[in-house]
């Protein structure tokens, strides 16, 4: 049953703080990414559940047994570290075995076990290579194979899949996830790629200069995110400065850019000077005549993705909006249609205005 | 007037010809991204434009004039390598300044064009850190405003987003595009991110293995893939192995696993060919049940949804075994599709591109990327 608690968890360097009272329980056989800008802390809280840091203060729990003390090797952990690399003069399957070896076990146990996870990384036909042969992906899945056969419940990942071209991390984690679910064990995962947390995880850990902003499910994060920084950090979103006209009653209304729109009470922050946030896969806009009014406005610019397509709105009132449409929409706007954009209120989020400014509560550097 | 010309240019390291017999032309202020996989060439292709290295054969023109035997330093260049450096001694309006005080310029004109390149990536009020003081994706920024600020027409960047946060490339993308826009410049951006290189270029350049696989806007390239490799390396898509199985209707008729008949409108095979369907995950449609008489329908039952922002990708198994993905928008799609539910796949005729068989297989030609 691994479960990991971290309380009250703090690291300092001198007068550097590179995580401060984190707390964060995981769940048995929970998938867990964290993510944040460079120099958040997230290697920092990973290296301290391991054991190759030390905290400075806080406890951590590992099946609600206090570990603090406990060295690396006895915390019942298999681990792929972007720098612990595997070991260059054994072949995969000395890799992959190293662990059973030295726990002791059985020739025949041990060798079923190897086989095995190498058939889950589908590395079965390269146990002879030695790491050097292996190309980066091969490598990086002799590695989680590694750490699989460790025979640990509890999975620690800094950047698995760091040093891959895009194509092949895509592939891999679908095969990460798969395996850590197949096999019932917990995982936690240090990324710097939004995509791939969405896509791997149960719940994501939001980090921002060593404290943690948000937790929660991707979907929610995405779709509702608490905190402006969270809003910008997982994927693009227009923001736009506005004032509550009317607020804590029966309605909520919002105006912004020189016009008023009524939002569901749930959204009301309770504060008059407000955030207005919509990502721009929701903004709808359609073709219209020259017009003043201030939701109206000209396509500046068009940029094809792919599958989506993404317009430069610049509106009367001077604001920049941007808007994606999948690509398969047949018809579509040009650079300099005018266009009046509406923002479906069910996808508008509201948030006090930050003490600290907009810019810098969203910075992601 | 900076274009670029490039007249079969082949490059060498001893037995490898990284470079081999490449022809193309770029035009005055075009932004060109150069794709593809590591190792295929696109980084000597900048260090020989960059003058840093010398072909082995071909001619190299810049302005239409041949340059083979010009030194970097005369070339109009300004060259940013992956593994950049700044002067970590010296603030970052030195680091700018250097360029324009080298090249002699006096220092009241250094430090104004360099305050001003330093807007234009929008680090003017950090003029007077040092390196070490920012974060990474600042001193990007800070190389490029040196670049910038030499003065050169033409911009050779090696992944100059390369070093940076998932979520800060996709910001700095628009920022770099937009900077040569506003100061004219040619621009060839290597980069083996492909939406880096759709949303910036003008046109894409596809190497592999030292050759042009391709070249197009990035719509041209996306829509019409000529290889299975393109189409793979560029937003990816599910291929399905078949036959040509019968000319029906100005289409044909592929059989794939499983007997079942898929109809294109496009083919350019003779009946009997082995051939790989390709179609993107985003037009691959996902139904509950049926609607109208529509051709293409295959049975299916979901493995896997993953949630990846704009899109929910589902894994969806087919009857006769093979498994493709479908790419749905959250924004625009009201249905979604819950794990071991049984779907229908549709897969349009008009999107459906046909290529040859490839010769080591298609598992091979998947991995090339």
């Amino acid at each position: 049953m691994p479960t990991v608690r971290l309380a009250n968890l703090t690291k300092r360097y001198g007068k550097i703080t590179a995580i401060e009272r984190i707390n964060l329980q995981v769940h048995d056989r929970e998938y867990i990414s964290i993510i944040g800008p460079s120099g958040c802390g997230k290697t920092t809280m990973i290296k301290c559940i391991a054991g190759l840091i030390e905290p400075t203060e806080g406890e951590i729990y590992i099946d609600g047994k206090l570990v603090n003390d406990v060295p690396i090797q006895d915390r019942g952990i298999g681990y792929v570290f972007q720098e612990i690399a595997l070991f260059p003069h054994m072949d995969v399957y000395g890799n992959v075995s190293y662990g059973p070896v030295v726990k002791g076990w059985s020739q025949e146990k041990m060798r079923k076990l190897v086989e095995e996870m190498l058939n889950l990384v589908s590395l079965s036909d390269r146990v002879k290579d030695y790491p050097s042969e292996l190309s980066g992906g091969a490598r990086q899945k002799a590695a989680v194979a590694r750490a699989l056969s460790s025979g640990s419940l509890l999975l620690l990942f800094d950047e698995p899949l760091g040093s891959l071209d895009t194509k092949v991390r895509a592939v891999l984690r679908r095969e990460l996830r798969k395996m850590v679910k197949d096999l019932g064990l917990t995982a936690i995962h240090v990324t710097h790629d939004q995509e791939e947390a969405m896509a791997i995880s149960d719940r994501i850990v939001i980090m921002k200069a060593g404290r943690i902003v948000e937790i929660g499910k991707p979907l929610e994060l995405y779709l509702r995110p608490k905190n402006l920084f969270t809003a910008n950090f997982l994927g693009e979103a227009n923001f736009i400065t506005g004032e509550t006209v009317k607020s804590g009653g029966e309605e909520f209304i919002v105006r912004f850019n020189g016009k008023q729109l009524i939002l569901p009470k749930e959204m009301d922050p309770e504060s008059r000077d407000v955030v207005v946030a919509i990502r721009p896969e929701f903004v709808r806009m359609k073709k219209t005549g020259k017009s003043s009014d201030p939701w109206t406005g000209k396509v500046e610019n068009k940029i094809f993705i792919g599958s989506t397509i993404r317009y430069n709105v610049k509106l009367n009132s001077g604001e920049l909006i941007i808007v994606k449409y999948p690509a398969e929409e047949r018809g579509g706007f040009n650079v300099g249609d005018n266009v009046k954009v509406r923002f479906p209120p069910e996808h508008v989020l509201v948030y006090p205005y930050p003490e600290e400014g907009l810019e810098k509560r969203i910075s992601i550097e | 007037m900076p274009n670029i010309k490039l007249v079969n240019v082949t490059k060498r390291f001893d037995q490898i010809t990284a470079i081999n017999k490449i022809n193309i032309e770029i035009k005055d202020g075009e932004y060109i991204c150069v794709l593809g996989p590591t190792g295929s060439g696109k980084t000597t292709l900048l260090r020989l434009i960059a003058g840093v290295i010398k072909p082995d054969e071909g001619e190299i023109y810049i302005d239409g004039k041949l340059v083979n035997d010009v030194p970097p330093y005369e070339r109009n260049v300004a060259y940013m390598p992956q593994h950049y450096s700044l002067f970590p001694h010296m603030k970052v309006i030195e680091n700018v300044s250097f360029g324009p005080l080298a090249k002699g310029l006096d220092r009241a004109e250094a430090i104004q064009v360099s305050m001003r390149m330093l807007e234009m990536t929008r680090l003017a009020w950090r003029a007077d850190s040092f390196p070490n003081e920012l974060s990474g994706g600042m001193q990007q920024r800070v190389a490029l405003a040196r670049g910038l600020a030499s003065g050169a027409k033409i911009l050779l960047l090696d992944e100059p987003l390369g070093a940076l946060d998932a979520r800060l490339r996709v910001e700095l993308r628009y920022r770099l595009r937009e900077l040569a826009r506003e100061n004219n410049l040619t621009t060839i951006h290597v980069t083996h991110d492909q939406e880096e290189a759709m949303v910036v270029a003008d046109r894409i350049f596809i190497l592999r293995e030292g050759r042009i696989e391709q070249e197009g806007t990035p719509t041209e390239i996306y829509n019409n893939p000529n290889s299975i490799f393109v189409a793979n390396f560029i937003g990816g898509a599910n291929f399905l192995e078949g036959f040509i199985s019968e000319e029906k209707n100005g289409g044909t008729l592929i059989e794939i696993r499983g007997n079942l008949k898929v109809y294109a409108s496009k083919n350019r095979f003779p009946v009997g060919d082995r051939v790989v369907i390709a179609i993107r995950e985003e037009k691959t449609k996902i139904h509950k049940r049926r609607t109208g008489k529509k051709p293409n329908i295959i049975e299916g039952t979901v493995k896997d949804a993953s949630f990846i922002g704009e899109f929910i990708i589902y894994e969806v198994s087919l009857i006769n075994g093979d498994v493709i993905n479908c790419k749905v928008p959250i924004a625009t799609s009201k249905k979604t599709f819950s794990i071991g539910e049984k779907v229908l796949i549709e897969l349009n005729p008009e999107d459906i591109m046909v290529y040859p068989y490839p010769p080591a297989g298609l598992y091979r030609e998947l991995e090339a990327v």
